[in-house]
C-alpha cells in the first residue's frame, strides 16, 4: 500500500488536519499516511488540538482488529465480515517499528523571542540594502517577535519559514528530516504524493504554500535523489477566506491580526502564485462566502487561538481524500478544483449531493455519506450509552457479546483504550457540532446538528436512529429507539475467532459491524 | 403474644378442619372411581406437558427472546427475562389450576353429590393428581423455555436460564 504525505502550515491548515484525521478514523483513508504539521507558533491551540487527536488515533490504530472474521449465520454455518475498517490509516509509523510513531509537528528549534530583524539579520546589512528591505518591510515588521507566527504578514512569512525550514532539513528530531527520509524511500520505489494545506489569506499558510515544492526541489541530493523527485505529485487545499474573527489591537509584542483584510490578501496572495505558480498538480479552491465567526475573541495565536471548526476544513480533507484517490497524476497535470455547490445560479447548499468538493464531482459521493453516517452513529452510540456502563462497574462482563466472543480476551486490561475511544468520539461529534453552527448560514445539510450535543440517555436514544440529514434517505423505517435496535446487532454477534489479541481492537470491530448493520438497515442503504 | 397453650390450640383447630374435611373427599372418591380419576389424571397429564412445552416455545421465542435493552442500567436482560419467567410460571399455574377445574367440574357431577361450589374447589385443588398435572406443566414450561432462549440464534436472554461461556 502506498504512503501518502501530508503537510499542514499554520492555524487553518493544522484544523484541516483535524478533519483528515476523523475522516482517517472513519474509514475514508486506509493507506499509511505521513503527516507534518509546520507551524512557527509552537504552542498554538489548533495544533495542539491536532497533536492531541494523533495520539488518540495512534492508541486507537494499535488496537488492532479482527482479521479475517467470520460470524455465526442465522441458521447455520459461519459467513465472513468485511476487514477492518475503522482507525486503518498508520499516521507517522516509523518503517520496521509499528508501533513507535515519529512526530507529526516540525518542531521549530529558534528562540521564540526571536525577532523578525534577527531572522534577516537586518542590522548587518549594508545602509543601501538596508533602504532595499524598507520597501518590503515597516519598522514593525521587522521588531515582530516570531513567537505566535506571522501575525498574517505574508511577506514575513515567506522568508522566515523557507530559512527556518531549511536550515531544519536535515537536523534529526525536528520533524522535518524524518519526513523527507521516509518520503525519499518510498521515491525509490514508486510515485508518492503530498498534499499540503493551507490558508492563502493568513500569514504562515500563504507563506508555506508555495514554499514546500521549492524546498524539496531544492533540497540537496544527499537528502533527496534528483530521480526521486521526478515520481513525486503534489496536491493541495488552499483555503481562501472562510471564517472571521472580531477586530482586535496591536499587542505590545507585534501588529494584531484582522480577518477584515483576508480578502485583499487572499488576492495579493492568488495573483502572486498566478505570476509564478507553486507547482502543484491538482490545487483545491476550498472557501466560503458566509464567514462566520470561529472565535468570539481576537486571538493573534498561542494556545488560547482554538478556533471553532468549519465546513470548509471538511471540503479541504475531502479534497485531500479525492487527491489520494486519483488513479493516475500525470507530471504535466495542472488542475484547478473549485469547492462550489451553485447548480444553475441557485446555491444548492453544503449538502450530500455536493461533497466532496461540488456538484459535479460524484466520486464515491455515497461512501461519504455512509461512512461519516456509520461513524457518527458509533461515537455517538459509545459516548452516550456504553462509556459510562464501561467504566463503572464494567458491566459488559455480564453482556452476551462479551461472553460470546471475548475468551481469554479482557476489557479490563484495555481501560485506557476505552478511554482513549471517549476522548475521540467526543472530540469528533464536538467537531461535528461546531460545523453545523459555523455552517448556519450555508444551507448545511449532512447531521442533525441539534442532536450531536445531547448527552441525556432518552433522548439520545431517540436521536440515535435519526443522525442523518438528508432527504433522499426514506425516514419511514428510521428507528425512534435506536439504543434497542442497535444494542441487539452487537449483542447477537458471535464471531468464529476473536481474530486478535486486543480486546479494544476486538470490541471496535465488532461495534462497527453492529452500527454499520443498523445503518444499512436504519436509512434504507441498499 | 404467641405463648405454648395458644401455639397448642391453633394446632388443635388446624386438625379439627383437616378432620371434618375428609368425608367429603372420602364421599366424593367414592363416587367417582380411581380408576377413572386415574384415566383423567394421565390425559391430563400429557395434555399438561404438551402445553408446558408448547407455551414455553411460544413464551420464550416471542416473548423472552425479544425483550428490550433498556438505555440505562445493565448490558443484558437476564434479570429481567427471569422475572418475567416467574409472572408466566405463577400466570400459567393460576391459569391451569383454573381450566383444571373447570374440566374437572364439567366432566364429573359433583353437582348431583350435594357438593357445593367451594366444596368442588377445595375436593379438586387439593388433590395431588391435581398438583402433579401443574407441576409437571410447570417444569416442562421452564425446560422448554431455557432450552429454546439457549439454542434460538441471536435470543436476547440466551444465557438467562442455562449459563454459557463466562468470558474473563
Amino acid at each position: 500500500m502506498s504512503e501518502n504525505y501530508l503537510i499542514a502550515v499554520g492555524g487553518t491548515g493544522s484544523r484541516c488536519m483535524q478533519a483528515v484525521i476523523y475522516l482517517a478514523a472513519a474509514g475514508l483513508f486506509q493507506s499509511p499516511m505521513h503527516i507534518l504539521i509546520i507551524d512557527p507558533d509552537q504552542n498554538n491551540g489548533d495544533s495542539v488540538k491536532a497533536r492531541t487527536l494523533v495520539t488518540n488515533y495512534h492508541a486507537l490504530h494499535l488496537a488492532s482488529q479482527s482479521r479475517q472474521a467470520e460470524r455465526r449465520k442465522r441458521v447455520v454455518g459461519w459467513e465472513k465480515l468485511p476487514e477492518p475498517h475503522l482507525f486503518q490509516s498508520a499516521l507517522n509509523v516509523t518503517v520496521g517499528q509499528v508501533n513507535t510513531q515519529q512526530s507529526i509537528f516540525w518542531h521549530n528549534p529558534n528562540p521564540a523571542q526571536r525577532r523578525f530583524g534577527e531572522v534577516i539579520q537586518y542590522q548587518e546589512q549594508k545602509e543601501e540594502f538596508k533602504k532595499f528591505l524598507d520597501l518590503f518591510y515597516e519598522p514593525n515588521d521587522l521588531e515582530m517577535v516570531l513567537d505566535v507566527g506571522y501575525r498574517g504578514r505574508t511577506n514575513v512569512g515567506a522568508v522566515a519559514l523557507k530559512q527556518d525550514l531549511e536550515k531544519t532539513a536535515s537536523i534529526p528530531g525536528v520533524g522535518l528530516r524524518e519526513f523527507l527520509v521516509k518520503l525519499n524511500i518510498d521515491l525509490q520505489a514508486k510515485e508518492a504524493r503530498i498534499f499540503v494545506m493551507g490558508s492563502v489569506f493568513g500569514g504562515t499558510g500563504a507563506a508555506g504554500l508555495p514554499t514546500i515544492p521549492q524546498l524539496i526541489a531544492n533540497l540537496p541530493a544527499e537528502v533527496m535523489a534528483q530521480d526521486n523527485r521526478a515520481r513525486l505529485r503534489y496536491g493541495c487545499a488552499m483555503m481562501t477566506p472562510y471564517f472571521s474573527f472580531p477586530k482586535g489591537s496591536a499587542g505590545s509584542t507585534g501588529p494584531g491580526t484582522d480577518s477584515a483584510r483576508h480578502a485583499v490578501a487572499t488576492q495579493a496572495a492568488l495573483l502572486h502564485y498566478a505570476h509564478v505558480p507553486p507547482g502543484y498538480q491538482h490545487i483545491y479552491f476550498v472557501g466560503a462566502p458566509g464567514r462566520p465567526q470561529t472565535n468570539s475573541n481576537n486571538i493573534t495565536g498561542g494556545q488560547n487561538q482554538t478556533n471553532d471548526s468549519h465546513y470548509a476544513e471538511l471540503i479541504a480533507a475531502l479534497a485531500a481524500w479525492q487527491f489520494f484517490d486519483l488513479p493516475q497524476i500525470p507530471m504535466s497535470d495542472k488542475q484547478l478544483h473549485f469547492a462550489d455547490s451553485v447548480q444553475d445560479k441557485t446555491d444548492v447548499g453544503v449538502n450530500w449531493k455536493t461533497l466532496p468538493v461540488n456538484i459535479a464531482n460524484t466520486a464515491r459521493r455515497e461512501t461519504i455519506k455512509r461512512e461519516l453516517t456509520i461513524f457518527t452513529t458509533l461515537a455517538y452510540f459509545y459516548r452516550n450509552f456504553l462509556y459510562d456502563r464501561f467504566i463503572n462497574g464494567q458491566l459488559y462482563r455480564e453482556a452476551n457479546w462479551y461472553k460470546d466472543n471475548f475468551g481469554q480476551l479482557d476489557l479490563d486490561e484495555e481501560m485506557s483504550m476505552l478511554q482513549h475511544l471517549y476522548e475521540f468520539s467526543g472530540a469528533y461529534l464536538t467537531w461535528l457540532a461546531q460545523i453545523g453552527e459555523t455552517g448556519k448560514a450555508a444551507n448545511l445539510q449532512l447531521f442533525r446538528w441539534d442532536a450531536l450535543r445531547e448527552t441525556d440517555p432518552s433522548l439520545a436514544n431517540m436521536y440515535v436512529g435519526n443522525l442523518l440529514d438528508d432527504p433522499l434517505s426514506s425516514s419511514t423505517k428510521r428507528s425512534q429507539a435506536g439504543f434497542d435496535s442497535l444494542y441487539a446487532r452487537l449483542d447477537k454477534l458471535v464471531l468464529k475467532q476473536p481474530g486478535t489479541n486486543s480486546a479494544a481492537g476486538l470490541f471496535i470491530f465488532m461495534l462497527h459491524h453492529a452500527v454499520s448493520e443498523f445503518c444499512r438497515e436504519n436509512y434504507v442503504w441498499r | 403474644m404467641s405463648t405454648p397453650k395458644l401455639r397448642g390450640m391453633h394446632w388443635m383447630i388446624w386438625f379439627v378442619a383437616l378432620m371434618l374435611s375428609f368425608p367429603a373427599r372420602v364421599f366424593s372418591q367414592e363416587v367417582v372411581a380411581t380408576e377413572v380419576l386415574d384415566e383423567w389424571f394421565y390425559s391430563r397429564l400429557l395434555w399438561g406437558v404438551m402445553v408446558g412445552a408448547i407455551s414455553g416455545i411460544v413464551i420464550g421465542l416471542a416473548d423472552l427472546c425479544r425483550l428490550k435493552f433498556e438505555f440505562t442500567g445493565a448490558l443484558h436482560i437476564n434479570t429481567r427475562a427471569r422475572r418475567k419467567l416467574l409472572i408466566w410460571i405463577a400466570t400459567i399455574f393460576v391459569l391451569g389450576a383454573i381450566i383444571l377445574f373447570v374440566d374437572a367440574w364439567l366432566l364429573y357431577p359433583f353437582g348431583i353429590l350435594s357438593l357445593t361450589f367451594s366444596d368442588a374447589v377445595t375436593q379438586v385443588w387439593s388433590n395431588y393428581r391435581m398438583l402433579l398435572v401443574l407441576l409437571a406443566t410447570i417444569i416442562v414450561f421452564v425446560l422448554v423455555v431455557a432450552i429454546a432462549t439457549r439454542f434460538k440464534s441471536g435470543c436476547r436472554c440466551r444465557y438467562a436460564f442455562i449459563p454459557g461461556p463466562q468470558g474473563k
